[in-house]
């Protein structure tokens, strides 16, 4: 494949698969401009090092139209054009169980983040989108699949955030798709990385090996655009 | 009329945002049941008339459904009416009108996954131990069609439909968590287009699907699925 884009914008880049994904892209020889959501992380610190030129930081908050929108202005004084848009930020709540007591304390956060996160987002950058590759990826979960729904104690709203995520995707490529739009949701498996506070060594999947296969599937054409599917690391494809 | 059984319809908003909230509750009452409502107060001119028409057999409460307190109060108030709930039905009503100006949307979508998605979830943990007394064991959602990421149809708000959605996946968690111990599952789409919502939905959600036709290897109790009013699946 030719490759011509080369500037992505990936959202909760400071660690963990967001920051594989600017890895990934770095070494393809993108320029990216990185949503950085922490204060300091030793592992983005290294990467802006080995990348000085190619790493743009870019201080955000999707929860926030403020800040997605100043994130907009500090990267529209860059650039003219992103090919890419990777909407990755995320968090997990952990609510209990419905006979337990539901705590839910959380909720309208993960909804702010999740779901809306990636909706202010498409938004907000749709105008430095109007040229090159015009792709926009969102990473959701196999949590947000209601077909194949496994769990029967949540946590409930990080999944049903996720399902939010889908619904507004589907609702977007329908209004975008036309105007040549093309669309990605990606669940990048089970990953070692920090959603619950700490580094989860039980998962099964490392994060730059996730971000590497995202970011194949992120670029490659599709025979068929207009289908709008959740497909994992692996490269199988989950039902809503 | 002998009083048959008890139902509690929640959720349920305004008429003009497309609600079959009031419907579902006068064709409740006219079963013979007793009907608690809950609705949003943008919808009380509508439940007013479904109140007057079931007598002392409808019990209508004014919730806010982003506040868990107000859904206990109400459940509260029925505890002291009745000791079980035979079924529960929530209907994902849009709440209030969508804003127009751009800006609010985010807003609007938030609001609507408060009241529509956290809503039914904080109703289905309140009312569970008076369903857990019920003779029926029966969680119900009235939900738009178009909350089907899936099917293609197209239409509906961003904030309505995304709760919607949201509300299907809880249904499926609370399907494994409740299902083995004997609740059963209803969800009923409303397509745009199909006639007689509040009958078809009184009739799916009252019937035996344990032996549905078409579905001849198991009990089609043991499948979370949704249909429509003609009785056609969906996906999700
Ligand atoms: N981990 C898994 O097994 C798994 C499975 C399926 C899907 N996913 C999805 O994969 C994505 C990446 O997750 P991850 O596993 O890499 O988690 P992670 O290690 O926690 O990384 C997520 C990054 O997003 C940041 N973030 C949090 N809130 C933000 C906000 N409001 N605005 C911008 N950035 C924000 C986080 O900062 P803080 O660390 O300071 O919060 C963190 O840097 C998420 O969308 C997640 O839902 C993960």
């Amino acid at each position: 494949m030719k490759l011509t884009a080369r500037r992505a914008f990936v959202t909760g880049a400071d660690r963990g698969l967001g920051l594989g994904f600017a890895r990934s892209l770095l070494k393809r020889g993108f320029t990216v401009y990185a949503g950085t959501y922490m204060d300091h992380w030793h592992e983005f610190e290294l990467l802006k090092e080995e990348f000085p030129s190619g790493l743009v930081p870019v201080s955000l908050d999707v929860s926030s139209m403020d800040s997605v929108r100043a994130a907009f202005q500090t990267t529209a004084d860059h650039t003219d054009s992103i090919d890419l848009l990777i909407n990755n930020a995320g968090i997990l709540t952990d609510d209990g169980d419905i006979r337990q007591g539901l705590d839910l304390s959380k909720a309208a956060a993960a909804f702010g983040v999740n779901s809306l996160g990636p909706m202010r987002m498409v938004q907000t950058f749709l105008p430095l989108m109007q040229s090159g590759m015009k792709r926009l990826c969102f990473v959701s979960s196999e949590a947000g699949s209601i077909s194949v729904c496994m769990r029967d104690r949540g946590p409930f709203t990080y999944c049903m955030s996720k399902t939010a995520l889908n619904m507004a995707v589907r609702m977007t490529a329908d209004a975008l798709m036309p105007r040549g739009f093309t669309f990605r949701l990606y669940h990048p498996g089970w990953l070692k990385t920090w959603m619950e506070g700490e580094k989860n060594l039980r998962a099964t999947v490392e994060a730059e090996d996730s971000a590497e296969a995202g970011i194949d599937y992120f670029l490659k054409d599709l025979d068929v655009e207009a289908r709008l599917e959740v497909v994992d690391n692996q490269g199988v494809v989950w039902p809503f | 009329m002998a009083i048959l059984k008890s139902a509690y319809i929640g959720g349920i908003g305004p008429q003009a945002l497309g609600g079959h909230g009031p419907g579902l509750v006068r064709r409740f009452l006219a079963e013979g049941w007793q009907v608690f409502a809950g609705y949003h107060p943008e919808a009380a001119r509508d439940i007013k008339g479904a109140v007057s028409a079931g007598k002392d057999a409808c019990t209508a409460f004014s919730i806010d459904h982003a506040d868990t307190g107000a859904i206990r109060s109400a459940a509260a108030e029925i505890a002291n009416t009745v000791s079980a709930l035979d079924l529960f039905v929530y209907c994902c009503d849009a709440p209030y009108p969508e804003p127009l100006e751009d800006e609010g949307l985010w807003q609007y979508a938030a609001t609507c996954y408060d009241h529509i998605a956290l809503g039914a979830l904080r109703s289905v943990e309140t009312f569970l131990p008076l369903l857990d007394a019920g003779s029926l064991k029966r969680l119900c959602w009235l939900s738009p069609g178009n909350a089907s990421i899936q099917s293609g149809l197209k239409g509906g708000g961003f904030g309505q439909n995304m709760a919607a959605a949201a509300v299907h996946n809880a249904g499926a968690i609370l399907f494994n968590r409740l299902r083995p111990e004997g609740y059963t599952f209803r969800v009923l789409f409303d397509v745009p287009g199909c006639p007689a919502v509040s009958d078809a939905a009184y009739g799916y959600f009252l019937r035996d699907r344990s032996f549905e036709a078409g579905n001849r290897l198991h009990s089609d109790e043991d499948r979370f699925t949704a249909k429509d009013t003609l009785g056609r699946e969906h996906p999700w």
